[in-house]
């Protein structure tokens, strides 16, 4: 693979090529001797932490109904171009109402609002109503996963009404749900904001970026603080994400910013001798009440449980021994309440 | 008057073609040498047809649209678009939320230049952050089977700092092998191109007294 540089130099000689004239003729339209002054209106989308959002569909739709559609660039930006003197409507469709606002608003001076070419506004599409979804879960999903993909906030789907039964079920966890369980996707609500030619407006993306945090500790349960880290992530949607270098807190934990849609995590931790490699994948703890849950949390804790091996019994009676419990070798309610004290969740 | 007949017509069209594509074949040259070095000209012309012919079927007809489909084209493979492992470009060329395959093209264009750049940052904050240290055996962690979105772990083979588009970090779901998904699994590549993965990797005492780089 190229270097960006170099794929950045070809695309520079791909730029400088005429995007009037066809491949291989000599024939090119007339340009206008004079053109109407028309104007652009910028907008820019960030997160909760201001930084950029791509891949957000933008609308601007003018009084007679007819709409031109963008989608912001990974700077977060697009821009509309040749727009007449008038008052337009921004919306952004993919997104529930209450997922964004509007933060700020500038007009852009001199030839920054200006635009040469007159826009070609489509005409206006039907679009079907948004509907309620039902969205059976995955392993790996949760409710702040759902609500990146589905564009809302995860509390409007979390305390839809018709999540009720669920949210009893899983301790009002919004993070931790089982394979088949059944979260209600609420029909979306479209949201528009006037605007007028020759501004720049930035708005914000609620409920995005997610955080993440993971605590290391040594055996003797001290916090391993200060420790220099890089962390990797991967993302289920397949976006490319900055590797992100840092250090434990005081209380040896990494503490970062992620995309909901965070799938894998690699963190290397840098050791006086060696290097330290751990892997997790977000998302895959299984509810508490549940076999797979509490040996993934026993599992992270460091006692480790092969199935293979079938030593469940003994895994619990050590870690119950451990906590001052009767080691029983069966999972009750204090071990539950004590595993969740000690994982997090 | 000055008055052309059909064939004086043709005969100039096809002139002008052969003098698009030999600026197209100087194009190659310059940019993307280490791709197209093997070809000869003749090869090199035929893969140009193709590849412009598909990107006149995706609507991109200017000079400047073409030579873009063609960078992209000579970066990630000359039937990208086609290829499953890259479904998701053929998506944004097919995105209907952009009016015109002009901006579709320009938003893939800026997407694959993005890319590549995190790309580098990252390998070189690996590299800044585990000097000397050389990934042999590289998997993924544990995966399950009813996860689309994690295949099976991928075996990172040899790296290769030069910047030769066949010689980046080969990674073994491009070859054809038993122990990992095929290529062209749908479950595989309906993804991104994926990161490099490290799973653990020590330095010794030895590397550490002569401070190897």
């Amino acid at each position: 693979m190229m270097t960006s540089n170099a794929f950045t130099k070809a695309e520079v000689a791909a730029q400088a090529q005429s995007d009037q004239q066809k491949l291989g003729t000599a024939a090119a339209s007339c340009p206008l001797m004079e053109k109407e002054e028309k104007y652009r209106i910028e907008v820019l989308v960030v997160g909760e932490d201001d930084e950029p959002l791509g891949d957000i569909a933008v609308v601007l739709r003018r009084a007679s109904g007819e709409e031109l559609k963008k989608v912001t660039d990974d700077a977060g930006h697009c821009a509309f171009e040749g727009l007449d003197q008038a008052q337009y409507e921004l919306s952004l469709v993919e997104l529930d109402a209450d997922c964004w606002t509007e933060i700020k608003r500038e007009v852009l001076l001199g030839d920054a609002g200006k635009s040469l070419e007159a826009a070609s506004w489509p005409l206006p599409v039907v679009i079907e109503e948004s509907k309620e979804i039902v969205h059976i879960i995955k392993q790996g999903e949760c409710v702040s996963k759902l609500a990146e993909h589905y564009g809302f906030i995860p509390n409007t789907i979390w305390h839809y009404p018709k999540n009720a039964e669920l949210r009893k079920k899983r301790h009002d966890d919004l993070y931790i749900l089982n394979p088949e369980d059944e979260v209600v996707i609420p029909a979306k609500r479209i949201k528009n904001i006037s605007i007028t030619e020759n501004c720049k407006t930035t708005l914000r993306r609620i409920g995005v970026p997610e955080r993440l945090r993971i605590r290391f500790l040594r055996y003797d349960e001290s916090p391993r603080a200060g420790t220099q880290y890089l962390l990797s992530v991967k993302s289920r949607n397949g976006a490319m994400i900055p590797t992100i270098n840092g250090k434990t807190d005081q209380g040896g934990f990494v503490d970062q910013c992620l995309p909901p849609s965070a799938s894998h995590v690699q963190i290397i931790l840098q050791q006086e001798q060696h290097l330290e490699c751990c892997e997790f994948n977000i998302g895959y703890v299984d509810p508490i009440d549940t076999f797979s849950g509490i040996h993934s949390r026993l599992n992270n804790l460091g006692f480790n449980y092969d199935e293979d091996c079938d030593e469940s019994n003994a895994i619990i009676k050590s870690f119950q021994a451990s906590n001052g419990l009767t080691p029983t070798g069966t999972p009750d309610s204090s071990l539950l309440l004590i595993l969740q004290k000690k994982f997090g969740s | 008057m000055l008055q052309l007949n059909q064939k004086q017509t043709d005969a100039l069209m096809a002139g002008q073609w052969q003098a698009a594509m030999r600026s197209a074949i100087e194009h190659c040259r310059r940019y993307f040498q280490a791709v197209v070095a093997h070809l000869t000209d003749a090869e090199l012309l035929q893969h140009l047809e193709h590849c412009f012919a598909r990107g006149r079927a995706h609507g991109f007809t200017s000079q400047r649209d073409a030579y873009r489909f063609l960078n992209l084209a000579l970066e990630f493979g000359w039937d990208f678009d086609t290829r499953i492992r890259h479904s998701w470009m053929r998506k944004r060329l097919l995105d209907p939320r952009l009016a015109t395959p002009s901006e579709r093209l320009e938003w893939l264009v800026k997407r694959c230049i993005h890319r590549l750049q995190i790309e580098e940052e990252n390998l070189n904050k690996l590299r800044a952050f585990a000097p000397g240290e050389v990934p042999v055996n590289i998997y993924g962690p544990n995966v399950r089977e009813d996860n689309e979105y994690n295949p099976v772990p991928s075996i990172l083979l040899f790296e290769n700092y030069l910047p030769m588009k066949h010689s980046r970090c080969l990674q073994a779901d491009e070859f054809i092998s038993s122990d990992v998904n095929s290529k062209e699994s749908e479950h595989y590549a309906d993804d991104e191109e994926q990161p490099l993965l490290v799973k653990k990797f020590k330095r010794s005492p030895r590397h550490l007294q002569s401070g190897m780089r």
